[in-house]
């Protein structure tokens, strides 16, 4: 008796009842969700939500062999396809390339301004930013195009054209150097031992010498990271290209997100959009994993 | 031999400060672009869009403030009390983390953890349809409950490490003066983790504010839509003064812009450690 009473007293209940709001707030809006999206994919589910009035019926993995012969969705992978591997390009290099000239200035003050510089555009809302750029592009009365008539150009249509919708879209936010990624690089930069800077340098190593055998190595935890945030960020990201084209025009800027997000709300095809959203997991997924594989960091925390 | 070394020095800072001018110059041209237009009429608009056009014409931000108040004032309401709530959950529950040993505790923080790696675009339509069905669709709690859901995990987690580098030392007083484990919390935990909590709610500020898809499926009615959204319809309006609607995006950046100002070293920290983490 005694014995049984002292197991009891030792189970402490506390730290269950701190964890259970979030228990319960992730099992409505995130598990059952999740759950629903997977199962739902294998369901021929449109119409309405109501049971009654809808369709929902089990059709296995017909929705996924229907994308996979649907020239739309898979001309929105080949065009994400792009925005990875252009979006990855300018995350690994431009922000670096600013990295280094910050940390390069010896002035802690000055540094720091210049850091506070680069991260304080980040305070204007996203869509103030999307419809500015699209603006920027306007064929009529855009930025651009003010410029070539002043230079007695021709106007460009840059976001109306299938050539160049995509490039107009990758160089929104040029020169891509503001933002996090920028302070990720100057904490890595930061965090490598000065003294091996010092001793190739009296080794008499160039600058440019330094910054190849030694910032650029040792900084592989951070571009490991922008890597698998921006591969992740642009397999996902749709409401940019939703706002300036719409995926437009035709469907040359397209993207899976934006399919499936059409896909739900604008023809009422639930199931078929959870299906496109599991491949987009899946993708993900496996990216992140060749990633990991690939990048393998001794010292990852 | 040394004075040489020091031009050479010299040289390479001039250098560094012209590209990084430069860098800086592209970075804000929309920025730019948004001002210059800001104080034009229609016609002053068509005119040109570089530079100023003068007489400077103020009217325009009267005309955006009226348009665009109500949706600041929504999008300023949903972020503090989503913040507010999400530092709240991350706080108690990082705390119960990295402070007890229970049965199960790492089943749960995987399963926390877990919809770190879940894409929200994936969720999009069956968490529309929770919404739908739980009778939240068009209210502020279709925005605040799977805010605070998805919005603590990151601030789960940064709390959670932060407070398992406290020593324990600091907790045993309190166990002997006899006091249960919440009042533990409250008194002693909460001041502890205080500079991580700024972390977790300036993060979650961000987000909150910044985020434009799941207010545009779950809010319907003007009276509560959020600043992207009221943006996005002034925006669409055919024979909108232009000139106004670059006032009420400066309307609409100045809110975080205070914040920023007023926080600015917590925030620079704080988007570093949300990074990195």
């Amino acid at each position: 008796m005694e014995s049984r009473k002292n197991i009891f007293k030792k189970v402490n209940f506390a730290p269950y009842i701190m964890i259970l709001p979030i228990m319960v707030l992730l099992a409505i809006f995130a598990f059952y969700p999740l759950a629903l999206s997977i199962i739902k994919s294998t369901y021929r589910w449109s119409g309405t939500f109501d049971n009654d009035t809808g369709i929902n019926t089990f059709i296995g993995f017909k929705n996924y062999v229907e994308l996979f012969s649907d020239k739309i969705f898979l001309e929105s992978w080949l065009n994400t396809l792009f925005f990875v591997f252009t979006g990855v390009a300018v995350n690994l290099v431009f922000p670096f390339l600013c990295a280094l000239l910050i940390f390069s200035i010896k002035n802690e003050k000055t540094s720091y301004r210049w850091r506070v510089a680069f991260v304080a555009p980040m305070v204007v809302p996203s869509m103030v930013v999307f419809l500015l750029w699209q603006f920027i592009y306007d064929v009529d009365v855009g930025v651009i195009n003010n410029v070539l008539k002043l230079l007695n150009l021709s106007k460009v249509d840059l976001l109306g054209r299938p050539e160049s919708v995509k490039w107009a879209i990758r160089f929104m936010g040029f020169p891509w150097v503001g933002g996090t990624f920028l302070l990720v690089y100057i904490a890595g930069l930061s965090s490598i031992d000065n003294s091996l800077r010092e001793a190739a340098r009296i080794d008499g190593a160039s600058p440019l010498r330094t910054i190849l055998a030694i910032d650029i190595p040792l900084s592989k935890p951070q571009f490991k990271m922008v890597l698998t945030l921006s591969v992740i960020g642009e397999i996902q990201d749709f409401v940019k290209i939703q706002t300036v084209t719409e995926g437009g025009p035709g469907y040359s800027s397209y993207v899976p997100g934006l399919y499936m997000y059409k896909m739900a709300f604008d023809s009422n095809e639930y199931g078929k959009a959870c299906a496109i959203g599991v491949t987009m997991l899946i993708v993900m997924l496996l990216v992140s994993f060749a990633i990991n594989k690939l990048f393998k960091t001794e010292s990852a925390d | 031999m040394k004075s040489n070394i020091k031009i050479k020095k010299r040289k390479s800072n001039v250098l560094t400060t012209v590209v990084l001018v430069f860098f800086f110059i592209l970075t804000i041209i929309p920025v730019y672009v948004m001002i210059v237009n800001s104080f034009k009429t229609p016609n002053q608009l068509l005119d040109n869009v570089l530079w100023f056009s003068f007489p400077l014409y103020f009217q325009n931000y009267a005309d955006a403030f009226n348009r665009i108040f109500p949706y600041i004032w929504n999008s300023v309401t949903i972020s503090v009390v989503s913040t507010v709530g999400i530092t709240m959950i991350a706080a108690l529950t990082g705390y119960a983390f990295g402070h007890y040993d229970f049965k199960g505790k790492n089943f749960f923080f995987m399963l926390i953890i877990v919809n770190m790696m879940i894409p929200s675009v994936l969720t999009l339509v069956p968490s529309y349809l929770v919404v739908v069905k739980i009778g939240i669709y068009n209210t502020q709690f279709a925005l605040l409950l799977p805010y605070l859901a998805t919005g603590s995990i990151m601030g789960i987690y940064l709390v959670r490490g932060f407070v398992e580098q406290l020593p324990k030392t600091v907790f045993e007083a309190a166990k002997i003066d006899g006091i249960n484990d919440f009042q533990c919390f409250v008194h002693i935990g909460i001041p502890l983790i205080k500079t991580i909590l700024t972390t977790v709610s300036i993060l979650a500020l961000l987000n909150v504010w910044n985020d434009i898809v799941w207010p545009m499926l779950v809010l319907d009615s003007d009276k509560i839509k959020t600043i992207p959204l009221g943006l996005l319809e002034f925006n669409q309006q055919q024979g909108a003064n232009k000139g106004a609607l670059f006032a009420g995006y400066i309307l609409a950046s100045i809110p975080l812009l205070i914040y920023f100002m007023l926080n600015l070293r917590s925030f620079m920290e704080s988007l570093v450690e949300g990074a990195i983490k």
